[in-house]
């Protein structure tokens, strides 16, 4: 009769342990290359962004792509990705985007209707991201 | 925890994930050795080779981890380090967020059923 070769009790909670670190640690590093392909996106488009400042028909067409990208970002992690996740990978791209963008509108001082209108473009973010949401809508001049 | 296995879907304990075909085979084999896990149970019944029984039990709950372990070692290199563009195992020319996506919550749901 056949007879299985012996497998200890140890053993077995070693292994689980084992590849559940390994499931934990490829999991991250997936997390972190998607975070860095989309941060980097997003990065990119608003260094654009700041840079053709001067042209301002240039500058409002280069701001519609630019909030058009972090839509396209966040509709392509929600189709895929439970919130929580999408959180984890969107969280360098909207930082960048509402620290740097946001922050550059203002410095302007005379862009106010413009980044209320972001913020309201924003506002499906708030599933992803609710107290990053509030405190921006604290930015807006009154 | 309910688990309910859609077309390139799987549904666990509510939560609705996306996932790609190869982790549908995985779920596949999965099935499979717990086939063959409870068919050699039964030879080797609980009372009569209890030693056996219990060797039998370890074996394959040993397999089961070293088929996900490698699951995700051969989705880590195909996916990220971007080997499933040689073999021409993808539609497109390039590994896009999309497949990562896909990566992510296979990796997800091995986790939380693991």
């Amino acid at each position: 009769m056949l007879v299985p070769e012996r497998v200890d009790k140890l053993d077995l909670k070693q292994q689980r342990e084992k590849t559940l670190a390994f499931l934990e640690s490829t999991h991250q590093q997936v997390v972190a290359k998607l975070s860095a392909i989309l941060g980097f996106k997003a990065e990119a488009q608003i260094s654009e962004y700041l840079k053709g400042e001067k042209d301002r028909a240039q500058t409002s067409k280069t701001s519609n792509s630019l909030v058009g990208l972090f839509l396209q970002m966040v509709e392509i992690t929600d189709e895929y990705l439970v919130p929580e996740d999408v959180r984890q990978v969107l969280k360098a791209a909207f930082q960048s985007l509402t620290q740097k963008y946001i922050t550059a509108l203002l410095l302007r001082g005379k862009e106010a209707g413009e980044v209320e209108l972001l913020i309201e473009k924003l506002k499906f973010i708030r599933k992803y991201f609710p107290e990053e949401y509030e405190s921006l809508l604290q930015e807006v001049p009154r | 925890m309910k688990i309910k296995l859609l077309k390139n879907n799987i549904q666990i304990g509510g939560i609705r994930y996306k996932v790609n075909l190869s982790f549908l085979i995985l779920c596949e084999w999965l099935s499979e050795y717990t086939k063959v896990g409870r068919i050699l149970s039964h030879i080797f019944e609980k009372e009569a080779y209890p030693f056996h029984h219990q060797q039998v039990q370890g074996l394959v709950c040993s397999k089961m981890w070293e088929l996900v372990e490698l699951f995700a070692v051969k989705g880590k290199e195909l996916i990220l380090d971007f080997k499933a563009v040689g073999f021409g195992r993808i539609k497109s020319k390039t590994i896009n967020a999309k497949h990562i996506c896909l990566l992510s919550n296979c990796l997800s749901v091995v986790t939380k059923i693991s």
